[in-house]
């Protein structure tokens, strides 16, 4: 990716995130190369999903329709954007794989909870 | 996902609404009241901080600079170990008051691990602390003071 987001922790987590995926690099490259706010929405996308992933690790299940209703609002913000629709998607996916979380409580986030929540953000994205 | 972790955990530290309006497991809100206690925040007027500060009703006219940030990775896994350390002692005491009848040698081993992982706690608050005054970074209550001014911004 070319592009410098000017924050080194949303550059990081995107980069990390990317890993060897040249095509969307390349797609968000060209979104927002030149263009500071483009690099922003990346921004705004990139923490808006991160913010949705950690309310999947945390909320209790009694407030899950509030929360599914966070995710439509939180991820109405790329949805105008394929790029950033893909972005998020990654992130998610990312997520998935991540083995050495420290927020969630798998006693009361069970697994399957969890998964349904992320399946739930990712179906926000693509609608 | 480290990357995504350390952005996780500063967006915790750093948004004070983050769970205004749900009820979350207790793990989540000890675990913010760590972050928040060690917050990263350098310049009040990053653009990450931001924002986090906005939310979804993120204003770009709101006259916030766009100094870029410089945080350390460094100082935000000091803080990620310390919350896993903090955790660890408490399932490990969780397990000595709260689980199954444990033989003697058995309470005495759990016990040990228990005041291993709040030594490494202790250890690692240290650290953060002196990594705080080596690099300069703001006391606890001007990164609080620092959070309001990006909240009132925002609001404004």
């Amino acid at each position: 990716m070319r592009i410098q987001i000017p924050d080194p922790i949303v550059q990081e987590a995107i980069l990390e995130v990317l890993g060897g995926d040249s095509t969307l690099s390349s797609r968000l490259d060209e979104f927002a190369l030149h263009n500071t706010d483009r690099q922003m929405l990346i921004v705004e996308a990139t923490v808006s999903v991160s913010r949705a992933l950690l309310l999947a690790k945390c909320v209790l299940g009694q407030d899950e329709q509030k929360l599914r209703a966070s995710f439509q609002s939180e991820m109405a913000k790329l949805r105008p954007y394929e790029v950033l629709i893909e972005l998020g998607l990654a992130i998610v996916r990312a997520e998935s794989l991540t083995q050495d979380d420290v927020f969630r409580d798998k006693t009361l986030i069970s697994d399957a909870l969890f998964s349904d929540r992320l399946t739930a953000i990712k179906n926000c994205l693509v609608q | 996902m480290k990357a995504l972790q350390r952005l996780q955990q500063h967006i915790l530290g750093t948004n004070d609404d983050i769970f205004k309006g749900y009820y979350v497991t207790p793990k989540a809100s000890r675990i913010r009241d760590t972050l928040k206690k060690h917050a990263y925040t350098v310049t009040g007027t990053s653009i990450l901080a931001s924002v986090i500060a906005a939310g979804p009703a993120l204003d770009r006219n709101a006259g916030l600079t766009s100094k870029p940030d410089t945080v350390p990775a460094t100082y935000l896994d000091l803080q990620r170990r310390l919350v896993v350390a903090e955790e660890n002692a408490i399932t490990l005491k969780k397990m000595l008051v709260e689980g199954p009848p444990l033989s003697e040698k058995s309470f005495v081993a759990v016990a040990q691990d228990m005041r291993k992982a709040r030594t490494t706690a202790n250890e690692l608050k240290a650290e953060l602390e002196s990594y705080r005054k080596t690099h300069q970074l703001p006391t606890e209550d001007q990164v609080e003071a620092n959070c309001q001014v990006i909240s009132k911004k925002m609001k404004n």
